[in-house]
């Protein structure tokens, strides 16, 4: 991995932040839905001078250049704005809610990936084996059912019928580790069965072709077991372009997340989002769903770098000396 | 070739008619049919052919890496023991101390994402229960009896790392790590450029011998064969239609087959003038196969009797044996002639 | 390789020219499972289209007498709260909903494709630019895009039909850019041209129709993301609104009751699951032969 090839990702990735940020930006501002008419209510009663001077106080009767170069500068200085509505600064209503969405999303991806993997390596031990067919299925059906079904279906299961877990709450994992657990069980759970399925088909289909591959039978012609030249040869080859489909999935979660926070009363940003849409609180949106094409593009960056590192090939052809 | 049962050069190898058939959709596909050769110790073996002969497949089949849907019938006797009555476990050990095979792509035959030092060492410690420190100084040995240089450093290369030659060479030291009596070497000069062909064939040469390993050597380059082997046996669509001692062969063939390859060979003191000899025709597909001889198509001396009936196996001395309906009075011509050309 | 770039793979597959002459949608039929798949898409369809026909009562129609009855001959489905017959409701939910996915369908292919094709015939500058405008469009999540979308442009049928294609469209025009970037490395493209033939003749007469079959499996996918997109959206609130109600709306009413009437929220999503996986079969069988990571 050498600098060169660092430094040009990195730059690329800024390139792509800074336009998405233009992007967000653009899009709430040039779309009809005035944040004003809303935080002061019926647009007919209220004065002409009053909705100017709100305007004018919310900087937003400057050009839209300009309102993008303060906001973005503010970001820089720590300044995110105030809500438009609650007048607190972003930041406040912003920062507490980070963790427990990533919690959550790490949650989510550890689960899948902790299922999806075994699985996948023990279908391609098998193929056509019981296993194999349980899980392409498992797969076949996750990618066809919306996240927020599979949450109802749990929530009936667990929360009405069986009543074990409850379907909704927060508790900090430092506080309450059990409670936490127990509460985050569901929503992980959810957002791991939606997205374990690309990554399942993935991993099969990349582990079929690295099975293919002469050097499987190089190694099973040494006198290796077919489990052992499947584990030990095959995935680590096969594990490599999935890191990609991981990458993606996570592009996926974030939107998912929202989704999922809403139905199990998450603190996180989804439901932040969620609030600040239908109030139209755009000062606050804009910067929640920058972090979230923020986490999005920093995965990708990671991955690529992952890749550069694990792929012995790789490290050569970006320029690590042989 | 019969093999006397019992006695001194005990055989080691014994294939007693083996095929390879897949089933695709309504057809049944014999690339190999009914091949029958026996291996003594430290005998070099060569099966020569065109691409498509099913050679390969062959020697995949002796060492049983060939996998559903492909079927196998027959025997395949290593030391008295059919290999394709084993369960997997006991194939796998066959694999590590008894047989193994070198194959023809070196580049893409050695895992990527592994140092070649881990995957010698892998082959090493499934052979024979030693440390892992006492692996890698056998690993290291091993690799400088290859012809590899620095052998202590490059044992930490990746496959990537090494040229075609190398890698070769990687892969032979491999093949030795375990103890092994029968080497399979299926076409491994095909992808090296001449000069480094000649360097692995004497390198291969040099550790068989050493070692007193019998060998199979499947390839489509008679000079090769011709240089390494002992016995030669020609196969066509799916059988050994010729097999001799390598000097008869190339002096003395037999089969329509075999005179006409060997008119093929390209020779440096030929009139540019004239086209290239070559054998008119395709091998026919496995799943196509002539009617009869299946080589009649393409031969220059077929008559009815070949279009409707199959050749069986002519016996023509100890260690010769053609398949054609005239192979007797062909090697009776091809004999006197040479002598002929002698006196 | 960039992670962005292994997207273009793991979305569009490893594309192939086409060779086979057998018509794809015999592909699909062969199979059991694509089969069935086309089978229920064809009755979702056609319960959708011939709704006044397929139903007995209206789907608004509030009779407090029957409330919650549970699924039986005279209510197929039941009732809900309302007393509203189930059946009726989701047959034209259906109707929004597979409408909306429709729309959605075209306005997605229809940019996607024209975005992809150009920019695999312009390469350089332009094919750089359309692809970054991409990779932008999709490092904001989708439903988050779309929630801004929707809350600021309404949430009427046919404006979420056109915000929910608008959203699809730089995935499709990923897929039609490798569609078209392996017809053109193929060799028929290239004798073609070496003969002379004209680049634009070649290009509607042959290379359009080649890619068609992977760009219809991907218009079946895309249906089926839109049906997902509009079902979440309507189950938050903010998508369909009442009085009109799609299979999305059904579950959020739905699931009000599942303490009490879980055939509200069953018979809906077990409907948008039947729809999604129909699209999703029927759209990777389609493609089944071109794409050997798909399907096993």
């Amino acid at each position: 991995m050498n600098a060169r090839y660092v430094v040009r990702r990195l730059i690329t990735s800024l390139v792509m932040l800074w336009l998405t940020s233009l992007v967000i930006f653009v899009v709430l501002r040039i779309l009809p839905g005035d944040p004003v008419t809303t935080m002061l209510g019926d647009v007919h009663g209220v004065d002409a001078q009053v909705l100017q001077q709100t305007r004018h106080s919310f900087g937003l009767d400057r050009p839209l250049l300009a309102q993008y170069g303060s906001w973005l500068s503010g970001l820089f200085t720590g300044n995110f704005g105030r809500s438009y509505f609650s007048q607190e600064p972003v930041q406040t209503l912003l920062v507490p809610r980070i963790w427990p969405t990533v919690e959550l999303t790490i949650a989510a991806l550890v689960l899948a990936l902790a299922f999806a993997v075994p699985a996948a390596i023990q279908a391609a031990v098998r193929p056509r084996g019981v296993i194999d067919r349980v899980v392409t299925t498992i797969a076949s059906l996750g990618m066809s059912v919306p996240a927020f079904l599979t949450a109802i279906a749990l929530i009936v299961v667990f929360s009405v019928k069986l009543k074990l877990l409850p379907s909704s709450g927060y508790v900090s994992l430092l506080r309450d580790p059990g409670r936490n657990l127990q509460l985050i069980a569901m929503p992980a759970a959810t957002l791991a069965f939606s997205i374990s399925a690309p990554i399942l088909r993935f991993m099969r289909a990349s582990l079929a072709e690295a099975t293919a591959s002469p050097y499987i039978r190089t190694a099973e012609g040494k006198g290796l077991r077919w489990s052992r030249v499947v584990r030990r040869h095959a995935t680590p080859n096969a594990l490599i372009p999935t890191l990609t489909v991981v990458g993606l999935t996570v592009g996926q979660l974030l939107g998912g997340v929202v989704i999922i926070e809403y139905i199990f009363s998450w603190p996180g940003i989804g439901t932040l989002i969620i609030d600040s849409v239908s109030k139209r609180d755009y000062a606050v949106l804009q910067v929640a769903i920058l972090v979230a094409a923020v986490a999005f593009i920093v995965t990708t960056l990671v991955v690529d770098f992952l890749y550069g590192i694990l792929d012995p090939r790789l490290k050569a052809r970006t320029g690590a000396t042989a | 070739m019969i093999a006397t049962s019992g006695v001194s050069t005990k055989t080691l190898l014994e294939v007693r008619d083996l095929s390879v058939s897949f089933r695709a959709n309504r057809n049944v596909i014999e690339p190999v049919r009914g091949v029958s050769l026996d291996l003594p110790r430290g005998r070099r073996l060569g099966i020569v052919g065109e691409s498509g002969s099913g050679k390969s497949l062959t020697a995949l089949a002796l060492m049983r890496l060939l996998h559903s849907p492909a079927r196998l019938g027959g025997q395949v006797l290593l030391d008295g023991e059919d290999l394709l009555t084993l369960s997997d476990g006991q194939m796998a050990k066959v694999r590590a101390r008894r047989m193994s095979m070198i194959y023809q792509d070196p580049m893409s035959s050695l895992n990527p994402v592994f140092t070649v030092g881990k995957q010698i060492i892998e082959a090493i410690r499934i052979a024979s229960d030693v440390s892992a420190a006492q692996a890698r100084s056998a690993a290291i040995e091993v690799l400088g009896e290859v012809g590899v240089p620095e052998p202590s450093r490059r044992i930490d290369s990746y496959p990537h790392e090494f040229s075609g030659g190398m890698r070769q060479r990687v892969m032979i030291a491999m093949a030795l790590s375990g103890d092994v009596d029968v080497l399979i070497a299926d076409e491994p000069t095909t992808a090296l450029d001449v000069t480094t062909q000649a360097r692995v064939m004497d390198l291969l040469s040099r550790v068989v011998a050493e070692r007193g390993l019998a060998v199979i050597l499947i390839t489509h380059d008679l000079g090769v064969a011709a240089g390494f082997c002992d016995e030669i046996k020609v196969m066509y669509a799916g059988r050994l239609v010729e097999s001799a001692p390598v000097d008869s062969l190339y002096q003395r063939p037999v089969h329509p087959y075999t005179e006409a390859l060997l008119g093929a060979i390209c020779q440096l003191d030929a009139d540019i003038a004239q086209p290239m000899t070559t054998i008119a025709g395709q091998p026919p597909l496995p799943g196509a196969l002539p009617r009869g001889c299946s080589f009649h198509p393409r031969c220059p001396d077929a008559v009815a009797r070949c279009t409707d009936e199959a050749p069986s196996t002519v016996h023509l001395g100890p260690a010769r044996f053609a398949e054609c309906h005239f192979a007797l009075e062909r090697a009776a011509m091809s004999d006197a002639l040479t002598s002929g050309a002698q006196s | 390789m960039t992670i962005l770039a292994a997207q273009d793979r793991a979305q569009s597959g490893e594309l192939v020219a086409v060779t086979g002459r057998r018509s794809p949608l015999v592909r699909v039929v062969r199979r059991p499972l694509g089969a069935l798949a086309l089978g229920i898409l064809v009755l979702l369809v056609f319960a959708a289209i011939a709704a006044p026909l397929v139903t007995h009562y209206p789907p608004n129609q509030i009779a407090p007498a029957v409330r919650f009855h549970g699924p039986s001959t005279a209510h197929w489905f039941g009732t809900d709260e309302l007393g509203r017959d189930l059946f009726s409701r989701v047959v034209y939910g259906g109707r929004i909903a597979l409408g909306i996915a429709f729309g959605a369908t075209v306005v997605a292919m229809f940019l996607g494709v024209i975005w992809g094709f150009i920019a695999a015939q312009a390469r350089g500058m332009l094919d750089e630019v359309l692809m970054r405008a991409v990779d932008v469009i999709m490092a904001i999540p989708l439903i988050m895009f779309s929630l801004i979308l929707v809350v600021a442009l309404g949430s009427d049928v046919v404006t979420l039909a056109v915000i929910i294609g608008l959203l699809l469209a730089p995935v499709t025009a990923r897929v039609a850019r490798a569609a078209v970037l392996s017809e053109l490395r193929a060799d028929y493209y290239q004798a073609a041209i070496a003969v002379g033939a004209s680049k634009p003749r070649v290009m509607l007469g042959e290379v359009l129709p080649n890619t068609a079959p992977v760009l219809i499996a991907r218009a079946a996918i895309v249906a089926a993301d839109a049906i997902i997109v509009e079902a979440s959206l309507s189950f938050i609130g903010l998508g369909v609104q009442p009085p009109a109600a799609s299979w999305g709306t059904l579950t959020q009413q739905g699931y009000q009751q599942i303490f009490r009437a879980l055939w509200c929220i069953g018979f809906p999503g077990v409907v948008i699951f039947l729809a999604i996986w129909s699209l999703n079969t029927v759209g990777e069988h389609f493609q089944d032969t071109l794409d050997p990571r798909g399907q096993r």
